[in-house]
């Protein structure tokens, strides 16, 4: 038998301790995932934004709690505009509110109707809406899917009836589920005359995008620029929360899956004393004794691991049907999750196995075989 | 009894070799030996030697100290004072107590100590972990020496559906697995029937006389007692030969 074999073999002989150990594990790796990607998706559909129409960088209102708080008035923006280096900027509002019970948190973008080539918007059916109208309103296409409305159609949102005049795509996928209205109408509805949430930047051909961005970063100390998302907390904490959410979960389940490792090693080395010290009273090295309580807990670890991550899959799926989460919750699977919930695995086993381990190593032989 | 001393591939153990003394002709030597526990003196000065290839019965009644002296010769315990010798090892001063145990002695236990979840050959392989041996070598090792203890058609049986006797056989077979010049036995056949305890015992004899191997074994029970070829008895902790050699 070889020692890897040992191992699985006093892992197998005590199934139910196991199995139960593993699932600790594997919930600890199933919040894990399902935090990280949560929160790696949220990233990726706030930073998103940041790559609306292909835009070198965006201007928002310096230190706000949410983008979406984000008030820029449109002289600043058409000053902003002006700055040398700038070729094109565009304006514009973003809101959030009720659609329906199933719909809690729809975006919608007050957008004018020559900005939105640049803005990345393609019409997929139907027409935009006219500058002026003011009971006009497009949807991205899988917002339209979800609501089952399509062109022609009327809804109401707010308190306020719009005729759907077409649908569209943008080259972010939390924009296919925002609801698109005239740049006026959303400022009418929300008191907000003169203001856009944020600005979108294109630099002039040749023109250094740095060297813009900082112009406008001195020309208008209310403001800043976002270029990247280590930009991002200039404008918006709510990343640095999710971020410190994801933290708090992950550490919460680790001490979950440590305490369920350290119980069933501890069991396990009580069981065993006896076990223990004949194993060393016939030579087995005191670094071989802790191999072995630690190799077994890897094993169970190892397992709950893989068990998360399938948990954690369909944890995902969960909540990717969750009303409230339905339009900026698109899940971006990245390898590095996988690779931090077998980290945390390997930790899991190692911290919660560590001090049984080093107990069972340096029992007395003497003391171990007197235990019945 | 064939070549139950020469683990193959096993690696010599320089460390362990360092610290044997050429100058000791004894398998064992014992001197002025004291143990105390508390206000209890369980060893009071004890002094003697065994011969290599002897099958020596410590004897005494129960509190004597048998199995303190024991756990001394097997370094599982220290003296208060005094000095022992295993094969020309200073046990007393030893830092690789591992190494000693597991190279120098062979140790068979009352109650057999083997590990109920294993196979018969699996309890005999565990003493050959940390050897050189690769896992087939220790696999075919363990069943070479479950064979010649007798127990060829039981290797892949486990403790709990084998017979007393034949969980002291794989004691021993696990005690002989490194190769021991020297074998410590714990009351080998004190729960056993005499159809077990003689084939235990016959196992005992035929070491000696085979290999040379020094059988020192701590009992009450006068069928060890009458097959070992010298008798020791410890009373108020102090040794006093009582017969052969």
């Amino acid at each position: 038998m070889t020692f890897l074999g040992l191992i699985f073999h006093n892992v197998a002989a005590r199934r139910l301790r196991a199995v139960l150990t593993g699932l600790a594990v594997a919930i600890g790796v199933m919040a894990v995932v399902a935090l990280g990607t949560l929160t790696l998706s949220l990233k990726e559909s706030a930073t998103g934004i940041l790559k609306v129409g292909n835009a070198d960088f965006t201007v928002a209102q310096k230190h706000t709690d949410s983008l979406l708080n984000s008030l820029i008035s449109t002289d600043d923006m058409a000053k902003v505009g002006k700055v040398e280096g700038v070729g094109r900027s565009i304006g514009a509002l973003i809101e959030l509110d009720t659609y329906d019970a199933g719909h809690p948190g729809v975006i919608q973008v007050g957008l004018d109707p020559d900005a939105q080539d640049p803005f990345g918007v393609v019409i997929l059916q139907g027409r935009s809406y006219t500058a002026k109208s003011d009971d006009e309103v497009m949807l991205g296409y899988v917002l339209a899917q979800s609501i089952h409305k399509g062109v022609g159609d009327r809804l109401t949102i707010d308190g306020h009836t719009y005729r759907v005049t077409g649908t569209y795509r943008t080259n972010i996928s939390f924009g296919n589920s925002t609801m698109m209205f005239p740049l006026p109408v959303l400022q009418g509805r929300y008191q907000a005359a003169g203001q856009v949430s944020l600005g979108f930047v294109k630099v002039a051909p040749g023109a250094n995008k740095k060297a813009v961005a900082k112009a406008i970063d001195r020309a208008f100390p209310q403001l800043a620029t976002v270029a990247s998302e280590s930009d991002y907390g200039r404008v918006d904490n709510t990343l640095v929360l999710i971020s410190a959410a994801n933290t708090g979960g992950g550490i919460l389940a680790a001490v979950i899956a440590i305490s369920g490792v350290l119980n069933t090693s501890l069991l396990s080395f009580f069981e065993r004393v006896r076990e223990f010290g004949v194993l060393r009273s016939i030579g087995w090295s005191r670094r071989r004794i802790i191999a072995l309580v630690l190799g077994e807990a890897v094993v169970v670890s190892l397992a709950g691991a893989f068990v998360g991550l399938f948990l954690g899959w369909g944890a995902i799926n969960l909540l990717q049907h969750q009303a409230q989460l339905r339009g900026v919750f698109h899940p971006v699977y990245d390898a590095g999750i996988f690779g931090r919930s077998l980290y945390f695995a390997f930790g899991v086993a190692f911290v919660g196995a560590l001090y049984p381990a080093v107990r069972a190593a340096f029992l007395s032989p003497l003391e171990a075989m007197r235990r019945e | 009894m064939s070549d139950l001393l020469e683990p193959a591939g096993q690696r010599t153990d320089r460390r362990l070799e360092r610290q044997r003394s050429a100058d000791d002709p004894n398998a064992i030597t014992v001197r002025d030996v004291t143990r105390r526990f508390g206000d209890t003196v369980v060893l009071d000065g004890v002094s003697f030697d065994v011969a290599p290839g002897s099958f020596t019965a410590v004897t005494g009644p129960s509190g004597s100290g048998k199995t303190t002296l024991l756990h001394l010769l097997a370094a599982l315990d220290h003296p208060d004072s005094g000095t022992i010798r295993v094969n020309g090892i200073d046990v007393v001063h030893l830092h690789q107590l591992t190494r000693y145990r597991r190279r120098e002695i062979g140790l068979v236990f009352q109650l057999h100590n083997l590990v109920p979840r294993l196979t018969a050959e699996q309890n005999v392989a565990m003493a050959l972990f940390d050897t050189g041996l690769g896992a087939r070598q220790r696999k075919a090792r363990a069943v070479d020496l479950l064979e010649q203890v007798g127990l060829a058609n039981r290797v892949g049986a486990k403790p709990p559906t084998m017979s007393g006797g034949e969980r002291q056989r794989v004691a021993v077979a696990r005690a002989l697995a490194n190769g021991p010049r020297v074998i410590l036995a714990d009351e080998p056949t004190g729960s056993l029937d005499d159809d077990s305890a003689g084939s235990v015992l016959d196992l005992f004899e035929a070491l000696r006389a085979d290999e040379g191997v020094t059988v020192l074994a701590v009992s009450h029970d006068p069928r060890l007692n009458a097959r070992a070829d010298r008798l020791l008895r410890l009373a108020d902790g102090r040794i006093a030969p009582v017969g052969g050699s």
